[in-house]
């Protein structure tokens, strides 16, 4: 998982000893640079202390994250400060709760357990979630293979990449996805990026060409012709006019029929 | 007007039970830190406090941290609470908790912290940080999964009472269901008794007068026969109050200087003697309830009840026409405005208002009246409410300032009273004489 770190040197270098095996940071050293971040990076969560760019907290820009990208996770880490008190009131009152205090409760394990328990609510756990009754019958690497696609749509855009990290030759690969009543690779492909598009496309903060470019496209006109085959309307339409449980709802019944039938018979 | 000095948002909700420990933020102690403004010591002080609670989230029912990280962070904010200056009460209570949570930690038995939390939430509930006492306990009812059940009884308890003081009237009655379930899981009669006594003292404090009567009455009934003098003493006092919002002040008398006599602690008697003197004061005995008063404020006796007895000796002043003792407790006062609670602060204004009535400045009188009633209105106080309504209408109505209300006496009054209110007269001035 991709996390943006906008948080001092030495903080981010305790947080890659601490949790650098499950997680992947992105650096930023100024909160503009951490827009440009999210905006460009497939950036799943962010770690960020308020004082960030000097001693007095930001307050404001932690809020303006909050506004822009509600659905990314956020946990501050930052030094205990009587200046920091009415920052983590205000962050609080905003929906801001996970805090780490440096030199306080940021031991190792801890770093972890906070930062693995706030993945949890990332866009792509939540997708991943909702689609892991329908990969159950899938062996293990290939269910993992899926996994990163979700997880990393810009990464995974091909059926080879997918076997690839499935560790399987392609036909296998094909083969798997049949007999879990699945559909093809290739459309399935699209179906998940297109989920979690619709997901991105919820924050205010993404324009469609921020989510096109973030899913790897280098052309918004596919990236709009791929939303139209997959929920039959445009981007703009579908950032204002299908929610995340009616958009998974639909692309269930249009894709996964089979899969879900095939679950109900062996349930 | 000065915000309440709880910090409370009576619309507040108690804490949501499915929150992760890392996600309580313990707001009233961030409150604190962060209105310090400089002022020495006490930043620091609210930021150990946030430490520690943080530290004893992790010891929460369910949770499961890591060994080294607790280690770690039960280090830390010692060495942070070490380090603060001047070290006060406050310190050593944080510290004492941060030494149970190494016990804790050491013995994985997480029963060893209710104690210093819960002495640490009764210090902070004495000096009415009322928003930080909550804050405390609701972290020690998070300890509680199930074992714990007599010290969650005791947390339950005190927090449905820091709901009433804070006029969280809502939260309060349900708190002391809570209590009063489970006390009678656990077979104790005696809490049952006092979660009963709470819950009619929030009838009362609503304005359901008879409701709490009744209440009351049965409790003390029953807790004679077990011989329960806690709760003869404390169901006693609050049916005297219960007796003075009725306007009867005979039985009020004798209640109040029952309960004065069955408590056992010097700081709780002197609580039920200032109701004597409320309710000697009603009845128009100035003389009496000057003499228990004098008692209480003499006495060793916790900010609060010295509060409310200030604002008596301001009404007396006011009614006996001494001008210079009611300037003497008015700006007493109003040096402690910041700390008055919603209806301290009515109170307050209610006889100061009557006060300037009764010294001829109807003006003042009217402001000071119209912001008890704003106040009152404000925090749901119903029968203060009526009270300073009713007197600001004789004052609008241009008639003589408010006058003492008469004794009233109804038939079931002299079987219900314990004692006359001339022998207790007698009584609390020999009591008054005893402390000059």
């Amino acid at each position: 998982m991709l996390v943006l770190a906008a948080v001092p040197d030495i903080m981010a270098k305790r947080l890659a000893q601490a949790v650098g095996r499950r997680f992947t940071f992105e650096r930023a050293s100024t909160w503009d640079a951490a827009v440009q971040v999210i905006l460009r990076q497939p950036i799943e969560m962010a770690v960020l202390d308020p004082a960030l760019e000097g001693p007095e907290p930001r307050t404001q820009e932690i809020e303006r994250f909050r506004v822009l990208f509600p659905s990314l996770p956020i946990v501050l880490y930052t030094h205990l400060a009587p200046s920091v008190a009415p920052t983590l009131l205000r962050l609080g009152r905003v929906g801001v709760r996970e805090v780490l205090l440096a030199r306080h409760d940021d031991h190792p394990q801890r770093l972890s357990d906070v930062l693995v328990a706030e993945g949890a609510r990332a866009v792509s756990a939540q997708l991943i979630d909702a689609f892991d009754d329908l990969l159950a019958q899938c062996p293990g690497d290939l269910r993992w293979a899926i996994e990163t696609m979700i997880r990393e749509p810009g990464e995974v855009q091909s059926v080879q990449q997918l076997a690839d990290r499935a560790r399987m030759d392609r036909r296998t690969c094909l083969r798997w996805f049949a007999r879990a009543h699945l559909p093809p690779p290739s459309v399935m492909l699209t179906v998940l990026r297109m989920v979690y598009a619709h997901r991105l496309l919820q924050d205010p903060g993404y324009t469609v060409e921020d989510v096109a470019a973030k899913l790897g496209y280098s052309q918004s006109r596919s990236f709009a012709q791929n939303v139209k085959d997959v929920f039959g309307r445009t981007p703009s339409d579908i950032r204002v006019g299908l929610s995340p449980d009616d958009a998974l709802q639909l692309v269930r019944e249009k894709y996964f029929r089979a899969a879900v039938r095939s679950l109900a018979r062996v349930g | 007007m000065t915000e309440p000095h709880t910090g409370l948002d009576p619309g507040r909700e108690a804490d949501d039970a499915g929150v992760r420990p890392g996600t309580h933020l313990h707001e009233a102690f961030l409150e604190r830190a962060g209105a310090a403004d400089g002022e020495a010591g006490v930043g620091g002080h609210a930021l150990g406090a946030f430490l520690t609670m943080r530290l004893v989230d992790q010891f929460a029912a369910g949770v499961t941290p890591y060994a080294d990280a607790v280690r770690y962070q039960i280090d830390a904010t010692r060495d942070f609470l070490h380090n603060l200056t001047p070290q006060m009460a406050e310190t050593a209570h944080l510290l004492d908790i941060v030494r149970a949570t190494d016990a804790a930690h050491v013995t994985q038995d997480r029963r060893v912290l209710w104690g210093p939390l819960l002495r640490f939430a009764l210090w902070l509930e004495d000096d009415l940080r009322l928003a930080e006492a909550l804050d405390v306990l609701d972290a020690a009812l998070r300890l509680s999964d199930g074992p714990d059940a007599a010290d969650e009884l005791a947390a339950r308890l005190q927090r449905a009472r820091i709901c009433r003081k804070a006029t969280l009237y809502a939260e309060a009655t349900a708190e002391y269901a809570r209590a009063g379930e489970t006390a009678r899981r656990l077979d104790d009669h005696h809490a049952e008794r006092l979660s009963r006594i709470g819950r009619a003292n929030v009838m009362q404090k609503v304005g359901n007068l008879p409701g709490a009567e009744e209440a009351l009455r049965a409790v003390i009934a029953e807790a004679d026969a077990a011989e329960d003098a806690y709760a003869v003493a404390c169901a006693s006092q609050e049916l005297a109050n219960a007796f003075r919002l009725m306007e009867r002040p005979g039985p009020a008398v004798s209640f109040a200087f029952r309960a004065y006599e069955a408590y056992e602690t010097p700081v709780e008697r002197l609580g039920a003697m200032a109701d004597v003197g409320l309710a000697f004061k009603m009845l128009g005995n100035y003389a009496a309830a000057a003499d228990a008063f004098g008692i209480v404020v003499t006495g060793q006796v916790p900010e609060t009840v010295r509060i409310d007895t200030i604002v008596e000796l301001l009404d007396v002043t006011a009614r006996i026409g001494d001008r210079m003792g009611f300037e003497r407790w008015r700006r007493e006062l109003m040096d402690r405005d910041a700390i008055l609670s919603p209806d301290q602060r009515v109170d307050f204004h209610v006889a100061l208002g009557t006060g300037y009535a009764a010294f001829g400045h109807p003006d003042r009188a009217a402001n000071a009246l119209r912001h008890a009633v704003a106040t009152a209105a404000e925090h749901g106080l119903n029968a203060r409410l009526y009270l300073a309504e009713s007197y600001l209408a004789r004052l609008d109505a241009d008639e003589p300032g408010p006058r003492p209300i008469a004794a009233r006496s109804t038939p079931d009054d002299a079987g219900a009273a314990p004692t006359d209110t001339d022998r207790v007269a007698d009584q609390v001035h020999a009591l008054r004489l005893a402390t000059v």
